[in-house]
């Protein structure tokens, strides 16, 4: 069945690039399409209570080097797969109108990839589809994407591929070192490496293994200080490269720390948890801060990621069930809200051709439906109850408190949410409020009496910009095409579904959860006892 | 039976608005108002049924036994306070009933009593009448949040008689607005989406109230927060009430801060969040012990959070400015029901409160509340803005009842003035309608024109103020009453407030119904959050003023009375605020409020300890309604009475609006240029440069300069493989 995903997309990559245009993305649809039938019956049929490996598919590959062709899913990674399926599909979706094939084709290698990473059990085979996932995205950006592109696809790529080297070499140095201490036959397999983690705990370097890996989830979640390739990639990233990117390439950080950092060396996590924790608090204010402080409305968004991956990092490292629990939903939050909001953003862009937040106003007067949109989605990110991502939060910090060594940094951690607050509602004022540009006060309809008490504000401020020339007359604009409705309407029904009923998700992440914590538990208990 | 349904209450409302949001266009302006009103009606309905239902579980106690039993423990009080001062002795200090201790005989005979009627020997009769049924409080439970080994989140209702008593205020209140609205907002550009916005609050607020887990209370508690952000705006083409939502939803989100910080805590010492555990835990003690210290903290944390909710003072600033939603949205969302959250929440989390200690807080808050936004009031020309001081004023009341233990007298007040305020509210909508302005000078002698709305709004005033037999004075009165056997100073301020209550109200009905129009001396419209008050302004400027904010849309510049669907409502409202009254009245319906909502055992103070309360509250109300009367009702009632620095301190508020603004408020905005700088210059100057630094030696290295994108990807590509090949060989080499 894993096979099957890797190989649909794969498949339709080919057909596509040996096609036109009109083909391409109708293939890229169809294939995506399958693809997330086939991810949401898996999803359905795992077994969530249990939270083992599922859908296993085990076969050598390179014996000498220990290398196997080992993919599996549980409860932590179904998730993804399905948001990666859904993503690209989306994203296809969103950019119907692009004119090139290997556009389409680029993403659904891209999906390959992605499902490869998610499902990979064998850290060679994992390390491949890692990059694997990383070439279509540096093309997508630097090809596809606006004026500064260039600039922002190889701060992308040099970003990526130093976390990359960092953590192949700990990939190597883990299972050689593995492999000496314990005299057995060399295996990069994680089903083997999870057998020694007292082994793994006592090697030599381990310390520096820890950190290889980190360094390229970090730099992939990102958290700070390895942020900032995050904000040129976004804003110069294409739509649907910037629902790909925010939505399932920013998880691979997330899933990566809490499967083989946590996974497989809890003893360290442990040790460097507060410095962890710091990082990840710093990176929920900075992140927030830094966000209320950009001009440009992609870039916002952009920095918003940081603050809410900062959640994520800090759910994990207080090594609770629920703060896990917090982090995994986050994610997925993450992925279908901000989605969404790069979605809506890249809508408005296309319509109004520019990003500035100065330079727009009363979007929702102008485009009802893009608006109303655009607002849900900007308060989805702000952690909105009944949407998924305040769940995401609340249980990502309340486990971070339920730890009494996170404690302190779940409290400080919920300054996040009010700056978030602020920035959002800031940008949603700016953009969405307001008369549209080129209307008079006469002729919007406004007939009540208590809507005639403001003063001629927002005509003077959109009559002086459009004598300025910056902003086109909002007729020229159209509303959302039912095309693109479609592309939002999977994400907007998710967000709302997984905010009123966690049911769906939950019990997927709570298993797996119970069943790494359970794993690692040993191993923690023999630290406490060293200690 | 009907408590099986009871989400259902909740569900109707969700349902409205997800059919409006939906299908607003098929269902047409009309369709969706009468779809709206329709759900609420269901709603009610429920509510009134589940109600009744929780009316017949519940436990009976006998009225007589319980005043006999009033008056014995103060009896018994009395006897402690003098022994304890006559001797001093530890052992008095605890004394469990039964416990041999040093008390004298009469102490002991006193407390015997006590425990008789708390615990009546078989055959004899005490306090309770009947017990309650089985199965109530009413209760379900479904999976929700479940993290294996822990408590988590499940999803629950617990219909309480607080639940039942606050829901069935909630459904009915709702749905009279909604009927009022359906005239008042017709002719709006966005009706059918006003419709859906009241329904999913009104969904979320009954949500709340029946939410057996403090999690769910938190999340439909912020799902109300944000319906009133987005109702605030609901005229989101002007700017103030942009400034407006933006302000009350910042404000109210540090309390829900507070609010998420404190279950934190509160889950990660007590392990569950379970509203039925809590109060248990609280009736036997255990949870004083569980939670030590941090009672204290949580039971402050959740205090701020109702003080964000309900603007108590300091985070009273939103809710004057909040006034900038449509009329309705003022009546139900900021005067009848959700800003009546932040009192429900501390009634439900009276056993944290209690067991940390946190009352004593609450009850100056709310006393200092109460007086302080009284105080504003009568400087105020803006009939809302009058509405929206009183609002804060009654909620500092309920908050002080609080306080000082009169849990029964708060939720009681609460509910009278969620009629009478509503009440109030929609008839200022109403002389807002008929006169086309919203400043009290401008109307011009409404009482000629609006006979309905003049007596109804008299009737919701008349309540407000306290005058005998109306709502607001057996539930103002109640609270003076547990007051003042516990605070003199608390007691005082209240006193003081109830005089400015009447005296502010009596102006506001006075100018509005009995004067004729005037140029505002102040325009209250033109005060806004950056503006000066314009009190020196000249005809000339004020007549452009008026031209400019209160052009009426429907064409008619004479005042006139509202039409059959506003004033249905209105009358509706009105009968039900006379009612609300004397449930909890000693007089006529035998404290029957006080017998079914109640924290411990119901306290029902016999009617010869409350004669003198009456009296005096009487006199407070004449004194501040004979004072109105004398400065306003002969005179020239535009004349500025107070000096003008007065005048200017109350009418901006204290300058603690723009306090915030200046202190708090500017340095959290202008933290974002530091980190922004220091994110752009320091964190990514490091890395172009250490970027910089690798391209640099890799060109001069290959020389290979094309610029393309496309040589750049393979040069870093090759480069990391290159790379990586070197680091895996030196690796293998090495552990050879």
């Amino acid at each position: 069945m894993i096979t099957l995903l890797i190989l649909i997309p794969i498949l339709g990559a080919i057909i596509a690039a040996a096609s036109n245009t009109e083909v391409a993305k109708r293939i890229a649809v169809a294939s995506s399409l399958i693809a997330t039938v086939l991810s949401a019956v898996m999803y359905v049929q795992y077994n969530a209570a249990g939270g083992q490996m599922a859908f296993i598919e085990k076969v050598p590959w390179i014996p000498s080097l220990g290398i196997t062709y080992h993919v599996a899913l549980d409860g932590l990674s179904l998730p993804f797969v399905f948001l990666t399926a859904l993503l690209t599909l989306v994203s296809v979706l969103a950019q119907f109108s692009e004119k090139q094939k290997s556009f389409y084709a680029l993403f659904l290698v891209m999906q390959a990839g992605l499902v490869g990473v998610f499902a990979s059990l064998d850290l060679v085979l994992y390390f491949l589809f890692w990059e694997v996932v990383l070439i279509p995205m540096f093309f997508i950006i630097g090809v596809w994407g606006y004026e500064n592109r260039r600039y922002a696809a190889i701060k992308f790529v040099l970003y990526s591929l130093t976390g990359s080297v960092l953590m192949l070499v700990a990939i190597l140095a883990l299972g050689f070192g593995v492999a000496a201490a314990t005299k057995q036959p060399l295996s990069f397999d994680y089903d083997v490496l999870k057998t020694q983690l007292e082994v793994i705990k006592t090697l030599p370097g381990i310390g520096l293994i820890f950190w290889g890996f980190l360094a390229a989830f970090l730099i992939k979640l990102p958290a700070f200080p390895f942020h900032t390739w995050l904000p040129h990639a976004h804003t110069e990233a294409p739509t649907g490269g910037s629902i790909m990117l925010a939505g399932v390439l920013l998880k691979m950080g997330g899933y990566g720390i809490l499967r083989f950092n946590l996974g497989l060396m809890p003893g360290e996590m442990q040790f460097y948890q507060t410095l962890l924790a710091i990082l990840a608090t710093v990176g929920v204010v900075y992140g927030a801060y830094c966000a209320m402080a950009q001009k440009d409305l992609k870039r916002m968004v952009a920095y918003s990621s940081v603050n809410h991956m900062g959640y994520v990092l800090l759910g994990i490292v207080s090594m609770t069930a629920m703060g896990i629990h917090g982090a995994v939903y986050q994610m997925v939050a993450h992925g279908i809200i901000t989605g969404l909001m790069f979605m809506t953003v890249g809508f408005l862009s296309h319509r109004t051709h520019t990003r500035a937040i100065a330079q727009m106003t009363g979007i929702y007067n102008a485009m009802p439906i893009l608006g109303a949109i655009m607002w849900l989605a900007f308060l989805g990110g702000l952690g909105l109850p009944g949407m998924a991502g305040f769940i995401g939060e609340y249980t990502a910090l309340s486990g971070a408190v339920k730890n009494p060594d996170t404690a302190v940094y779940g409290y400080i951690s919920l300054l996040g949410i009010i700056i978030t607050a602020g920035f959002i509602l800031y940008a949603i004022q700016r953009v969405l409020l307001g008369r549209a540009p080129g209307t008079s006060s006469s002729d919007d309809g406004d007939t009540h009496s208590e809507s005639h008490a403001d003063s001629d504000h927002g005509l003077l401020v959109s009559s002086s910009r459009t004598a300025s020339g910056h902003t086109a007359h909002s007729s020229k604009w159209h509303d959302l095409n039912p095309l693109e409705i479609a592309a939002a309407a999977p994400l907007i029904v998710l967000a709302i579904v997984l905010g009123l009923y966690p049911n769906l998700l939950t019990p997927w992440i709570d298993g797996s959860t119970q069943a790494l914590l359970e794993s690692i538990k040993t191993v923690m208990a023999l630290k406490a006892g060293g200690n | 039976m009907f408590a099986d349904y009871a989400l259902w209450i909740a569900l109707f409302p969700a349902l409205g608005w997800l059919l409006i949001s939906l299908f607003s266009r098929a269902l047409g302006g009309r369709g969706s108002a009468w779809l709206a009103t329709g759900m609420m009606v269901l709603s009610s309905v429920l509510a009134i049924g589940i109600f009744l239902e929780a009316y017949n579980a519940a436990p009976v106690y006998n009225s007589g036994k319980l005043q006999e039993l009033y008056k014995l423990e103060k009896e018994v009080k009395a006897l402690e306070v003098s022994e304890k001062t006559g001797v001093i002795s530890s052992e008095t200090e605890v004394k469990p009933a039964g416990e041999a201790h040093s008390a004298s005989p009469e102490l002991l005979a006193l407390e015997e009593k006590v425990a008789a009627l708390k615990t009546p020997a078989p055959g004899q009769t005490g306090i309770l009448t009947s017990t309650a049924l089985e199965n109530f409080p009413f209760v379900q439970e479904w999976s929700w949040l479940s993290i294996k080994g822990e408590a988590g989140m499940p999803f629950g209702i617990y219909y309480d008689q607080l639940a039942a008593i606050t829901i069935l205020m909630v459904a009915v209140v709702a749905t009279l607005i909604h009927l009022f609205s359906i005239g008042y907002m017709s002719g709006e550009d966005r009706y059918p989406t006003f419709f859906a916005y009241i329904n999913l609050f009104a969904a979320a607020m009954l949500a709340m109230v029946m939410s057996k887990n403090l999690f769910h209370v938190l999340l439909f508690w912020e799902i109300m927060g944000v319906m009133s952000y987005l109702l605030i705006g609901f005229f989101y083409k002007k700017k103030s009430a942009q400034q407006a939502q933006k302000k009350a939803f910042l404000t109210v989100r540090i309390g829900d801060l507070a609010f998420m910080a404190g279950l934190f805590w509160l889950y990660s010492r007590l392990g569950t969040l379970d509203i039925p555990t809590i109060i248990a835990q609280g009736q036997s003690g255990e949870l004083a012990t569980a939670l030590g210290g941090a009672a204290f903290g949580i039971g402050m944390l959740l205090f701020i959070a109702a003080v964000g909710k309900s603007a108590q003072f300091p985070l009273h600033v939103w809710l004057p400015d909040a006034m900038e939603g449509p009329t309705p949205v003022s009546a139900m969302i900021h005067a009848a029901t959700m800003v009546a959250a932040g009192v429900y929440l501390v009634a439900r989390a009276f056993p944290i409160m209690e067991a940390g200690h946190v009352t004593i807080v609450i009850a100056w808050i709310g006393g200092f509340t109460a007086l302080f936004a009284a105080s504003m009031a009568p400087a105020q020309s803006d009939a809302k803005k009058i509405m929206a001081f009183s609002t804060l004023s009654q909620l500092g009341y309920m908050f002080l009842a609080l306080g000082v233990f009169g849990y029964t007298a708060a939720m009681f007040h609460l509910l009278t003035h969620a009629f009478f305020k509503a009440l109030l509210f929609l008839g200022s909508g109403s002389m807002i309608h008929g006169s086309g302005t919203q400043d009290i000078f401008e109307m011009d002698h409404l009482a000629k024109y609006q006979k309905w709305t003049l007596g109804t709004v008299w009737i919701g005033a008349a309540s407000l103020m306290g005058i005998p037999f109306f709502a607001g004075f057996w539930s103002k009165d109640e609270i003076l009453h547990v007051v003042q056997g516990e605070n003199l100073p608390l007691y005082l301020m209240a006193c003081a407030t109830a005089v400015l209550t009447a005296f502010y109200t009596s102006r506001m009905m006075i100018i509005a119904f009995h004067k004729p129009k005037t140029i505002s001396p102040w325009n209250a419209a033109v005060w806004n959050q950056q503006g000066e008050p314009s009190l020196n302004m000249t005809k000339v400027d004020l007549d452009e003023q008026n031209k400019l904010e209160h052009g009426h849309g429907h064409g008619s510049s004479h005042p006139h009375e509202s039409g059959p669907e506003m004033i249905v409502p209105l009358v509706l409202l009105a009968t039900l605020a006379m009612v609300m009254g004397f449930v909890g009245s000693p007089l006529l319906a035998d404290n029957w409020f006080q017998r079914f909502v109640y924290y411990g055992i119901p306290e029902v103070p016999p009617l010869s300890s409350l004669w003198v309360g009456f009296i005096v509250s009487a006199v407070l109300v004449f004194v501040g309604v004979g004072s109105a009367f004398a400065l306003y009702w002969n005179r020239d009632h535009t004349v500025q009475i107070a000096p003008n620095w007065l005048t200017r301190l109350l009418q901006r508020r204290y300058f603690i609006d723009d306090y915030y603004y200046a202190s708090v408020a500017k340095i959290a905005f202008d933290l974002q240029f530091v980190f922004a700088w220091f994110d752009r210059v320091v964190v990514d100057g490091i890395v172009d440069f250490v970027g910089g630094a690798v391209t640099v030696i890799g060109d001069s290295l290959r020389r290979v300069q094309t610029g393309g994108v496309g040589w750049y990807a393979s040069l870093t590509v090759i480069g990391a493989v290159v790379m990586v090949l070197a680091f895996a060989i030196a690796f293998a080499g090495g552990a050879k």
